[in-house]
C-alpha cells in the first residue's frame, strides 16, 4: 500500500511544517523540496511503467513515435514547472513562482511552434491565392 | 477501404492517448498550454491522412510530423552503419601503423652504429600503445678492414655499444613522439 505510506509522509512533513514554518522558515523550505523529492523517486518505477506501456501500444498502434515524445516532453515540463512554482509559493515567493510558470510557457510553446507552423503552412498551401 | 481503416485507427489511438495523457495533466495555469499542444497533435492527425488521400501530389510540411519508422529495417540499418564505421577504424589504424612504422624505423636508422631495424607498432584508440624494436648492429669496421673472423666477441664492448644505442633509440622515440620509456621495447640481434 504506496498510497499508504505517502499519505503517512505527507502528514508527518505537514504537522513539521507547521512547527517549522514559525520557528525556522528556511528549514521549513529545504523539508519541503524534500519532501516533492521523495515523492517524485518514489513514483518513478510506476511512471517507467505508465510509459513504457503507452510506447508500446503507440509503436502497436503503427503511431509515430514523435508524437507521444513531443507529449512526454511537455507533460514533464509542465510537473517540473509546478512542483518548482508550489515550492516557490510555500516559501513566500509568489513573483518567482510566476516567472517559473511564465518559462514553462514560453517552452511548451516552443515545443508546439514546429507543429503549428507545418499545419498553417499546409492549410495555406490548399487555399487559392 | 483500408485507407480509412488506417485514418480511423490513427485518430482513435491519438485520441485515446491524448485523453489518458490529459488526466495526468497538473492543475494550474500551464494546463491550457499543454491542451492546446495535445489538440495541434490531434489536428495532424486528423488532417495528414485527410490532405494525403485528396492531395497526395502536393508535398506537404504536415507529412514530416507523420514520418512511421519501420523498427526492423532501422535496426538493420543501423547494424550495418556500425559494421561500416568499425571496418573503416581497422582500416585507418591498419594504415596508421603501416605509416608509422615505417617512419619511426627511418628514423632509428639515423642513430649510429644500427644496420636494420624492425618496428612493430600498437595503436589502441588512435594512439600509440607501444612501439617494440628489432635492431641489428652493424659489424665493427675493425672486423670488416682486417677481414678476421673474431671467434670471442669482447662482450664489454658490445654490451657498452648496446646501452648507448638502446639510451640513444629511447631519446629520439620519446622526444618525437611523447612516449613513455616504459612503452618502448628494444630487442638486438646480431652485432660484435
Amino acid at each position: 500500500m504506496e498510497i499508504a505510506q505517502i499519505v503517512g509522509l505527507a502528514l508527518v512533513t505537514t504537522i513539521m511544517l507547521l512547527i517549522l514554518r514559525q520557528e525556522k522558515p528556511v528549514m521549513a523550505v529545504l523539508l519541503s523540496i524534500v519532501f516533492s523529492i521523495i515523492i517524485f523517486t518514489f513514483l518513478m518505477g510506476k511512471m517507467t511503467s505508465i510509459l513504457s506501456v503507452m510506447s508500446e501500444l503507440t509503436r502497436r498502434a503503427g503511431i509515430n513515435y514523435f508524437f507521444l515524445s513531443t507529449l512526454l516532453k511537455i507533460l514533464g515540463v509542465a510537473y517540473l514547472a509546478e512542483f518548482a512554482a508550489a515550492i516557490c509559493q510555500d516559501a513566500g515567493e509568489q513573483a518567482v513562482a510566476k516567472k517559473v510558470e511564465f518559462a514553462a510557457k514560453i517552452i511548451i510553446a516552443v515545443l508546439a511552434l514546429p507543429i503549428m507552423i507545418a499545419i498553417l503552412e499546409s492549410l495555406m498551401e490548399l487555399m487559392p491565392v | 477501404m483500408s485507407v480509412l481503416a488506417d485514418i480511423v485507427r490513427n485518430v482513435l489511438v491519438i485520441i485515446i492517448l491524448a485523453s489518458f495523457l490529459e488526466l495526468l495533466l497538473p492543475a494550474g495555469t500551464i494546463r491550457p498550454f499543454v491542451r492546446f499542444a495535445i489538440g495541434l497533435f490531434v489536428l495532424i492527425a486528423v488532417l495528414n491522412p485527410v490532405l494525403g488521400y485528396f492531395f497526395h501530389d502536393n508535398n506537404f510540411q504536415l507529412n514530416w510530423w507523420e514520418c512511421k519508422i519501420d523498427e526492423e529495417a532501422a535496426d538493420s540499418i543501423a547494424a550495418r552503419g556500425q559494421e561500416i564505421n568499425e571496418r573503416m577504424v581497422d582500416q585507418n589504424q591498419q594504415m596508421l601503423q603501416e605509416k608509422l612504422e615505417g617512419q619511426v624505423s627511418a628514423v632509428i636508422l639515423l642513430v649510429p652504429g644500427i644496420e636494420e631495424v624492425h618496428t612493430e607498432a600498437e595503436i589502441k584508440d588512435g594512439t600509440i600503445g607501444r612501439l617494440r624494436f628489432t635492431i641489428y648492429i652493424e659489424r665493427t669496421e675493425a672486423n670488416e678492414e682486417s677481414g678476421e673472423i673474431k671467434v670471442f666477441i669482447d662482450e664489454e664492448d658490445s654490451a657498452e655499444l648496446k646501452q648507448q644505442i638502446e639510451k640513444k633509440v629511447n631519446n629520439v622515440v620519446s622526444n618525437m613522439y611523447g612516449l613513455e620509456p616504459e612503452k618502448i621495447e628494444i630487442n638486438f640481434e646480431g652485432g660484435g
